[in-house]
């Protein structure tokens, strides 16, 4: 791959130091370093895919898919390449053509379990979850530790809501191997939040924050979770653990109550009682809303 | 695996944060034989707080178990600093053998290769800069003279008070707001030599080489004192642990500590300082007792230090009746970069002004003002990131000053 050159580092050097950068998210550094290894090595692929990349991590897609498609003209088999081509296409929301390219990488790569995480989690985004799942079966069954299938896995059973997290064991096993990934983190706070227990949710979420400040996507889990543990929405218990349902409850049983008292007691009391329960339906019309523009 | 083990696992899951619990399982798994397994449970601990000296001592024995025990020893020793600190008779033992006989470990930095590893700029070309050159931020030169440099000249008295002198100092805040020339400013106060390493000086090419790039920058500073040993960017070179994904990220951040806690080498005379503008992707274990355990926040420059970088900016250019006073109050969150920036955006009003009616004129107090309302602040974004983190996140003690910060300036 890399011409020893005297008069500098090698092709190899350079782009070891480059990953090493894109590690640390020096995105500008690493773009400079790369620039410097492309005026040695203009057609080179992995210095072609490397700046691709760095496209695809700040978001500038239209740079990245041009710069991928000079990478497989170069090499039509680059594997890094390939697999910033499906990301690619999921980021545009290209569904048909991301799996078609992960299809085609594993038929290549079949003991990959990268590749089988990776079209697994496009399965789960497309709520294809038997297929997620049995995916995420062969990707552990070659590397029964790999994070990003223990993930996958552990979101598939929340989704599907079988039995207590406790014998979400893909969980179980996130949370002992890896304790500080944000793929953990974030699995451990959709289990909290579908358990009803937002105040870990919020405390774990929080610790995911911290880790990104800048996570505009992290920063809006924190506030809507604050939101639900606020003090102020405890009288909305109800409906924030069981939705609809919950709502549908409480409102018979509102009726119901003003019904009651107004059969049964003085027709001031009954008054009371009904304007009571106004104030309550106002309340949980309005109050979330305004709460939520006050956090 | 025991029943005990599951247990613990699933008490656990349904309560991440009971650090006894996850004490008590960190030991089952030390016990069971795991250490691998024990060590990231107690690393967990130890990211959580601080300052747990029992999951440091198990880190310990993880470590030495796994057969790692320089680093063992290495973990141990920085144990010894942390309140609630309990000695352990093996690895008290084995510490107490390998102080007499233990060189510093880093000498041979060279590897098989003959070249030298290291270049870095030395400091002598440059013009000194002590405090009295930089203009306002009166709070915080009093909290650098107090927390930096007093200890470092006087460490019998800071001693005599049983006030903790050692460790390096993180300094944290939004960028172009003189980190650095704050670190610059403190070597000169200290009367040290200044070595600054940015990431281009250890990061290198070659496997194993940013390892030793670090450990031969440690040995020369050991060699110059005394000396002050300023990391520039350090989140680059410290970066935190649980987000790299490359094992050479890991790698390098493992022999920092190891340098920092300057085991089986003399780290007394050497203030070790480092800057960064996003303390938040700086590896946790940087921030314990020993190491980084003090941060000092370095705000954007006051509206006193504004007016004077203004001063400073058009000397030696041609201007008239300007009024530097206005221009720093209109200047608010503005960095010293952005001012100069400001300065320059009015440079080029007047320029463009010669060049179409080629009338020559200084610049004046309203090319300033234009300038400044055509520019944005390149402090905010790091202030809002900054919010973020003390308003919602939940931020430990570290980031006090930036939250006083931020509600002086009703930006909280």
């Amino acid at each position: 791959m890399s011409t020893p050159d005297d008069s500098g580092p090698t092709l190899g050097a350079l782009l070891q130091q480059a990953h090493a950068l894109i590690d640390r998210r020096r995105f500008p550094h690493a773009r400079q370093l790369l620039a410097t290894a492309a005026q040695s090595y203009p057609d080179n692929p992995q210095v072609l895919y490397l700046a691709a990349f760095i496209d695809y991590s700040e978001g500038k897609l239209d740079d990245a898919e041009k710069t991928v498609s000079s990478v497989l003209l170069q090499d039509p088999e680059h594997y890094g390449g390939r697999t910033l081509r499906a990301e690619l296409h999921e980021a545009r929301k290209q569904f048909a053509q991301a799996e078609t390219v992960w299809i085609e990488l594993l038929r290549d790569h079949p003991e990959d379990a990268d590749l089988y995480a990776s079209y697994g989690e496009l399965m789960m985004q497309t709520l294809h979850l038997d297929k997620a799942q049995r995916l995420m079966q062969e990707g552990l069954r070659l590397e029964p530790n790999h994070p990003k299938c223990l993930y996958i896995a552990a979101l598939i059973h929340i989704i599907q809501g079988r039995s207590s997290d406790s014998e979400n064991e893909h969980l179980q096993r996130l949370v002992t191997e890896y304790p500080e990934r944000i793929q953990t983190l974030l699995t451990l706070v959709v289990a909290l939040s579908q358990r009803g227990d937002n105040r870990s949710a919020l405390r774990v979420a929080q610790q995911l924050l911290a880790m990104r400040p800048d996570s505009p996507h992290y920063l809006t889990l924190v506030k809507e979770l604050k939101l639900q543990t606020h003090w102020s929405l405890l009288p909305l218990y109800p409906m924030q653990r069981w939705g609809w349902g919950g709502a549908g409850v409480i409102t018979v049983l509102g009726i119901g109550i003003v019904h009651a008292a107004r059969s049964s007691l003085t027709t001031d009391l009954a008054s009371v009682i009904a304007y009571i329960w106004l104030a309550y339906v106002v309340y949980s019309w309005t109050w979330p809303g305004i709460l939520r523009r006050l956090i | 695996m025991s029943r005990l083990r599951e247990d613990l696992e699933r008490e656990l899951l349904s309560n991440p944060f009971n650090a006894e619990l996850r004490t008590e399982y960190a030991q089952v798994l030390l016990d069971d034989g795991d250490p691998e397994a024990a060590l990231v449970q107690f690393e967990l601990l130890n990211s959580q707080s601080s300052a747990n000296a029992a999951a440091q001592v198990g880190a310990a024995l993880a470590l030495l178990r796994m057969g790692r025990d320089s680093e063992a020893l290495q973990r141990y020793a920085s144990a010894r600093n942390t309140p609630g600190f309990v000695s352990d008779p093996t690895l008290e033992a084995r510490l107490e053998k390998a102080k007499p006989a233990s060189p510093a470990r880093f000498t041979v930095v060279q590897g098989g290769r003959s070249e030298k590893v290291v270049n870095f700029a030395p400091p002598q070309g440059r013009e000194r800069i002590g405090f009295a050159d930089i203009a306002g931020l009166e709070d915080l030169k009093r909290t650098v003279r107090l927390q930096i440099i007093e200890p470092f000249l006087k460490p019998g008295v800071f001693a005599k008070f049983k006030k903790q002198a050692g460790g390096g100092v993180l300094l944290y805040g939004p960028p172009g707001c003189g980190k650095t020339m704050i670190a610059r400013a403190v070597a000169t106060e200290c009367q040290a030599e200044f070595m600054s390493i940015g990431i281009a000086d250890v990061l290198s090419m070659w496997i194993g080489e940013s390892e030793r790039n670090l450990a031969s920058l440690f040995d020369k500073a050991r060699h110059s004192k005394p000396c002050v040993l300023f990391f520039d960017e350090i989140d680059a070179l410290a970066y935190s642990r649980s987000k790299a994904q490359s094992e050479h990220t890991r790698q390098v951040v493992n022999e920092f500590l190891a340098q920092l806690d300057g085991f089986g080498a003399d780290n007394q005379g050497v203030l070790i300082l480092a800057a960064t503008n996003m303390p938040w992707d700086v590896d946790s274990a940087m921030k314990r007792p020993g190491r980084f355990s003090r941060s000092v926040f370095v705000p954007p420059p006051d509206a006193e230090a504004r007016s004077r970088i203004v001063e400073l900016k058009l000397a030696g250019v041609p201007h008239e009746n300007i009024d530097s006073r206005a221009i720093g109050a209109a200047t608010a969150h503005f960095s010293g970069a952005d001012i100069e920036g400001v300065v320059e955006l009015a440079k080029d009003y007047v320029l463009e002004e010669y060049v179409s009616n080629s009338s020559e004129r200084p610049i004046r107090q309203e090319d300033l003002v234009r300038a400044a309302k055509g520019m944005q602040p390149t402090t905010l974004d790091w202030l809002r990131t900054a919010r973020n983190l003390v308003k919602y996140a939940g931020a430990d003690a570290s980031y006090n000053d930036v939250e006083k910060y931020l509600k002086t300036h009703k930006l909280v």
